[in-house]
């Protein structure tokens, strides 16, 4: 079912796949659950939290310049 | 100048040993980075601390940099292996913490009376999909941050992880049917 998702199914398997899951509801069901997942959460900010992450950016400047002055 | 332009010139910049350049680049990947070793598994001290360290790293290995890869699958590399690395030197779980019975779906936080709505704000769904994440062996796991999450390439992906596309992929669909039954109940992933 992933691979039916990403599109990396042949046709003549994916046809297969798409004729089994119109006939079993199980299929259907996770096939549309799996679905609904991951609109989920390629809709989820791929960063933290505002706030949460702290500012690496000045650690690693103070860490690069400390190397520096070593 | 759109972004990949500018990132491009950040780099050049930054690899004849312009640490503004750098600390630029940091600024763009860091929030992504960091997210990305927490969702890995790591926990908030040692993702800041290993944050640092990829970027350190990277200072380090600019010039090795070929542009080949994008710099951001680049990064994710140094941090899934670096992050790989701190897990590895954990101190083993105690065998019974190890062989908790806890259902792993109802150890998730209670899911409130709020409609999917409501419940899909990020900083909620947010923590749910964390602990969610880390009831999956780690391997699955890190095919689901880089693939689903970060929205990496299968092939970046795969890169990043050092492993095979094929590999890769069942990896990602073992990962996948897993946290799908574990979000099942809080995204209502099961209605009709």
């Amino acid at each position: 079912m992933s691979a039916y998702l990403e599109g990396d199914l042949t046709e003549r398997a994916r046809h297969r796949l798409q004729r089994h899951v119109r006939e079993c509801a199980e299929c259907q069901r996770v096939l549309s659950s799996l679905q609904r997942m991951l609109d989920r959460l390629r809709s989820v900010s791929a960063t933290s939290p505002a706030g949460e992450a702290p500012d690496i950016t000045a650690a690693v400047r103070r860490r690069l310049s400390e190397r520096r002055t070593e | 100048m759109d972004s990949a332009g500018s990132e491009v010139a950040l780099l050049t910049r930054a690899r004849a040993g312009d640490e503004d350049a750098f600390a630029a680049l940091v600024t763009l990947h860091a929030a992504r980075l960091y997210a990305a070793l927490r969702q890995f598994g790591l926990d908030a001290a040692e993702a800041e601390d290993v944050a640092q360290e990829v970027f350190l790293r990277a200072w380090r290995g600019l010039k090795r940099f070929q542009g080949r890869a994008q710099f951001s699958t680049w990064l994710y590399r140094i941090a899934f292996n670096e992050a790989q690395r701190r897990m590895s030197r954990r101190p083993p779980v105690p065998v019974s913490a190890a062989q908790s019975h806890e259902d792993p779906v109802t150890a998730l936080p209670q899911a409130t009376g709020l409609g999917p709505e409501a419940q899909a704000l990020d900083h909620e769904f947010t923590a749910i999909l964390e602990r969610a994440l880390r009831e999956l062996p780690s391997d699955w796991r890190a095919a689901v941050v880089l693939r689903d999450i970060h929205g990496l390439s299968t092939e970046a992906a795969a890169e990043v992880v050092g492993i095979r596309q094929l590999s890769f992929k069942s990896r990602l669909h073992r990962g996948r049917m897993q946290l799908r039954a574990l979000l099942a109940p809080y995204l209502e992933l099961d209605r009709s």
